[in-house]
């Protein structure tokens, strides 16, 4: 029990409740306590984590709603580990950019807090130890997104991208929150070690697939698969440092981060590996083919990550341990050269003013510092030696070939199309070399463009981070067994279950994957230099609708028909309520009353016996009750409005002999007092309504309400005579046992009122007085207006 | 006395609807008070019918007529009072606002 | 013999607030409809006093009383109408 655990998410999410009250911190004070929360809690985790290393999972437990298998369980394993450092260290990362890249006049206590509530609900994430905790905080980062997306909320595009977002990834919250539920259901266990010590049984279940499909949709709409993928380029309209968080290292991750996860369990199922696997391939060819297509700098990286994220996918789907590590590996490496790519873009577009490539160009004479590290990242990117992604790349190809993958459960594919995997691979390659070299060259090459403003190397402080990640970039590729090895081996031993021991290196000899390497970057250059000096147009031409577009046509069609649907019933008139709902009553009751009346039609309960009628009312009785009626007729037909006061009054009055009748003494006594006040406000309001009593309504409308008022009468009357006489077992036994002895008080009524239910009488003054508050407003408002 | 009940309280309901359905504010504030009375009337019945025997411990000698339904009614005719008010005063509004006792929307509106 | 006598009376004020209920819906002048709502009232007061002998308990007077002050301020202010033709000033 390590306890200590429960801090990692609550630190950051306990200041983001603080900061927006603390705007009194400035544009320096804010990124600064950030930066600090970050930092210790950055070092707490390497504390307490300190196991993991070694391969031991470091848990804990607090029962929170055990019945349901919801428990506040923690877990730190060697994957938790690698996805901790990457949150937290790019996030203050990220932290130190916006610190010169947001202007001092923003709602900046806002940004810092929902940053820090976004970064407690990514920790939370890759450190919950139950699925239904991990599903919580995965939610909480679909909110917390759109909070950041939405930034500038001023923009229409900021908005409709943060909408975009939320919805996509708020239906695969939902799909995944099903498919947990199935999990949990038939594995009797929501938590993540004990399901992972059952893979083998969980994988025989007869709800597998259902659950592994729900929970894969949950995991595409969260890392931008196809046909999901649409979301990610729209929510380029958030300010870059939230790019450069979200969609390189964190949000975009979480998808992965699950697949990691769930890899032992699954991992070795047909329907992961077809499923995963495609839809990685995919994606990543999709991704590509749009990175060409667009012609703004952000969005070519969005369908960069979109890409990428898609390779990662399908080396996961592929199921074996070399897919695993290549996978992991690439984690880690597309995190520091797409955060260096998003964080250089927001630079690009701070000192050039404008994103767009049809204005850029020629900035390396501008920008030569920052030529040189989008040229390191984005060679990373392509898979150039001797940079880091150049290795992942190489253990990407390997991982595809069908030598492989023989005693895995894509064998079979290997055998029968052992050049499909493969050929995907170089394709998807060919694309990003080709989109890289897009990237650089649009950018840094070339006839300078007409840029809106005036160029200049940015402050040290914005350009620091991304020196920091190029250098890291650099760094893993010469020296990969000092600084990635063992954090890799740890985080891919986590995902499989077992040791491994990689042997990262930059030259691997002479071997397929290397003449993959070569094919890819050349054909990517070919690609690129066929289209040549066409870098501000848009490149290949569209395929068909994008999904995008299918998405806005479901949103707008719901839309439509809802409103179609509502202004249908919602018709404004009373009437039509008052008929609908009564007449529903009426034929709800009617269809009880057949199938009560004939026992053989419906199968229902039979009645209790009937009682004895308790006595044969009175004739005074009867003369109150034919004074009732007549009373309340002529208050409901009648024209004028005194008459129909006046008889209301006479109910009232009436009613209280009734309840006299009914030996009920306390009501009469209200009932009275009541009717007085009630009749003296109706009085009043009717001075000032107007004179002119009813429109004529046509004859036949009044003939038709008088009907169904009858019937509703007759109907009311049937069901109350049925139940009255059916004996009635009361709970009120016990009230008039224990009234005495219990509250000292003989009437019973009273003591019900102010004892046993008290709380009831509280309720009611409540209500009391927010109708006594409610009048107050309206005659005042009133008062202001005349 | 059971049928007696019965048909009172569905009297008062049928004015009560008949008064619902009419398009000017009045009547309706007027309908609501009548289907109180018949709900409250209802809500005693509920406790069955019992003549004569009021649930005050000193005094009664049979058992006592259903002390919670009378205690729920006093509440409910308490709280439908707080309601007539509010309506009475939200017609009057509605009348000063609008010019019209309508209780409908108009059809431009909708 | 007492229960005769107090079902006979009931009846007889129940029929009476029956008659007065005609005359206040028909009128035909204000006065009418001013008076009955009096009468009615006072036939209430004592149709309770009556069931309450009827009954052997004294559980209503408290509602008899209540009524007897509501009456009273009634015709007070039935009379001020007649009076001077308006209630409140």
């Amino acid at each position: 029990m390590r306890l200590s655990l429960l801090v990692i998410p609550i630190l950051p999410m306990i200041l983001a409740g603080l900061l927006p009250s603390a705007g009194r911190l400035g544009h320096r004070g804010l990124p600064l306590v950030c930066g600090a929360v970050a930092s210790v809690t950055l070092l707490l985790a390497l504390r307490v984590a300190a196991p993991a290393f070694s391969g031991h999972a470091v848990t804990a437990t607090i029962p929170w709603a055990p019945a349901t298998g919801l428990n506040l369980t923690f877990l730190v394993d060697g994957l938790s580990l690698l996805f901790l450092l990457l949150i937290l260290g790019i996030g203050l990362l990220v932290i130190a950019f916006a610190r010169f890249y947001l202007s001092p006049d923003e709602n900046l206590p806002r940004f810092y807090a929902s940053l820090m509530l976004f970064m407690a609900a990514m920790l939370g994430v890759v450190t919950a130890g139950n699925l239904l905790l991990l599903v919580v905080f995965w939610e909480l980062t679909s909110i917390s997104s759109f909070l950041l997306i939405g930034f500038w909320d001023r923009d229409p595009a900021a908005r409709s991208g943060a909408y975009q977002s939320l919805i996509v990834t708020g239906i695969g919250g939902l799909a995944l929150l099903a498919g947990v539920l199935v999990l949990g259901g038939a594995a009797g266990t929501f938590d993540i070690v004990a399901l992972a010590a059952r893979g083998a049984e969980i994988r025989a279940l007869p709800e597998m697939p259902v659950a592994l499909g729900l929970i894969l949709v949950g995991a595409f709409t969260k890392s931008a698969q196809v046909p999901f993928h649409f979301w990610l380029p729209s929510a380029m309209a958030a300010p870059t440092p939230v790019s450069a968080y979200l969609h390189s290292a964190t949000m975009v991750k979480a998808g992965i981060f699950l697949l990691a996860r769930l890899w032992t369990i699954f991992a070795a199922t047909e329907l992961w590996f077809y499923a995963v696997t495609g839809f990685g391939a995919a994606t990543m060819l999709v991704g590509g083919w749009g990175a060409l297509r667009h012609t703004d700098l952000k969005r070519l990286l969005a369908y960069s990550t979109i890409s990428q994220l898609g390779l990662i996918t399908m080396l996961y789907g592929l199921g074996t341990r070399e897919a695993a590590l290549a996978a992991t590996f690439h984690i880690l490496n597309h995190a520091s050269f797409k955060a260096a790519l998003f964080m250089s873009a927001g630079i690009i577009d701070h000192e050039a003013g404008t994103r767009d490539f049809a204005q850029l160009g020629g900035l390396r004479r501008h920008l030569p510092r920052m030529t040189i590290l989008v040229g390191i990242a984005a060679a990373s990117m392509a898979g150039i030696p001797p940079l880091n992604g150049f290795m992942s790349k190489e253990l990407f190809y390997e991982a595809t070939l069908p030598a492989h993958m023989a005693d895995s459960i894509g064998a079979s594919l290997g055998a029968s199309w052992p050049w499909l995997l493969p050929v995907v691979a170089v394709l998807g390659s060919t694309l990003t070399m080709a989109y890289c070299l897009r990237l650089v060259i649009g950018t840094f090459f070339g006839p300078e463009g007409p840029y809106p403003q005036h160029p200049h190397e940015p402050p040290a402080g914005m350009r620091a981070p991304v020196e920091l990640l190029a250098t890291f970039c650099v760094a893993v590729g010469f020296l990969p067994g000092l600084i990635a090895e063992p954090l890799i081996a740890t985080a891919t031993s986590a995902v499989v279950g077992a040791h491994v021991h990689p042997h990262l290196a930059l030259w691997h000899g002479l071997n397929p994957a290397l003449l993959m390497t070569l094919i890819g970057l050349s054909a990517g250059a070919a690609l690129y230099a066929a289209r040549r000096g066409s870098a501000r147009r848009a490149l290949p031409p569209r395929l068909g609708r994008t999904a995008g577009e299918l998405y806005d046509v479901a949103i707008h069609g719901m839309m439509d028909s809802a409103r179609a649907l509502t202004s249908r019933y919602q018709t404004g008139r009373l009437r039509t309520y008052i008929l609908t709902i009564l007449g529903l009553l009426l034929v709800l009751a009617g269809w009880h009353a057949w199938h009560a009346s004939w026992p053989g039609a419906g199968g229902a309960a039979p009645l209790p016996a009937r009682m004895p009628m308790t006595a044969v009312p009175r004739g005074a009785m009867v003369i109150t009750v034919l004074t009732i009626a007549g009373a309340a007729s002529v208050c409901a037909l009648y024209r004028h409005r005194w008459p129909s006061i006046l008889a209301l009054g006479l109910v009232g009055a009436l009613v209280a002999i009734y309840f006299a009748w009914m030996s009920a003494p306390d009501l009469v006594l209200t009932q009275l007092l009541v009717e007085s006040v009630t009749t003296i406000l109706v009085v009043l309001v009717l001075y000032f309504l107007p004179r002119k009593t009813r429109d004529r309504e046509p004859r036949l409308r009044l003939i038709l309400d008088g009907a169904f008022a009858l019937l509703v009468g007759v109907s009311a009357s049937a069901v109350i005579y049925a139940i009255l006489r059916r004996p009635f077992e009361s709970i009120s036994s016990y009230h008039i046992a224990n009234s005495l002895e219990g509250a000292g008080g003989g009437n019973v009524v009273n003591v019900i009122l102010v004892d046993f239910r008290g709380y009831d009488t509280l309720g009611e003054i409540t209500v009391l007085s927010i109708a006594a508050i409610g009048v107050l407003a309206l005659v005042q408002a009133g008062r202001r207006t005349t | 006395m059971e049928l007696l009940v019965a048909v009172t309280i569905g009297g008062l309901f049928a004015a009560a609807t008949f008064m619902l359905l009419r398009p000017s504010s009045f009547p309706v504030v007027l309908g609501t008070i009548l289907v109180s009375h018949g709900i409250n009337l209802l809500l005693v019945a509920m406790g069955r019918v019992r003549l004569g025997s009021a649930p005050i411990l000193s005094s009664t000698t049979g058992p006592p007529a259903d002390p919670l339904a009378q205690a729920l009614v006093l509440t409910a005719i308490v709280i439908s009072f707080g309601m007539t008010a509010f309506l009475l005063v939200l017609a009057y509004r509605g009348y000063q606002r609008a010019e019209s006792d309508s209780v409908d929307l108009e059809a431009d509106h909708g | 013999m007492l229960a005769t006598v107090t079902s006979i009376v009931m009846f007889g004020l129940a029929l009476s607030m029956a008659l007065c209920a005609y005359r206040l819906f028909r009128g035909p002048a204000v006065v009418d409809r001013l008076l009955a709502v009096d009468t009615i009232s006072t036939n209430l007061l004592a149709f309770l006093i009556v069931l309450s002998i009827d009954q052997r308990t004294d559980v209503y007077l408290d509602s008899v009383i209540v009524l007897a002050l509501l009456a009273f301020v009634a015709t007070v202010a039935i009379a001020k109408a007649l009076v001077w033709g308006r209630i409140i000033d």
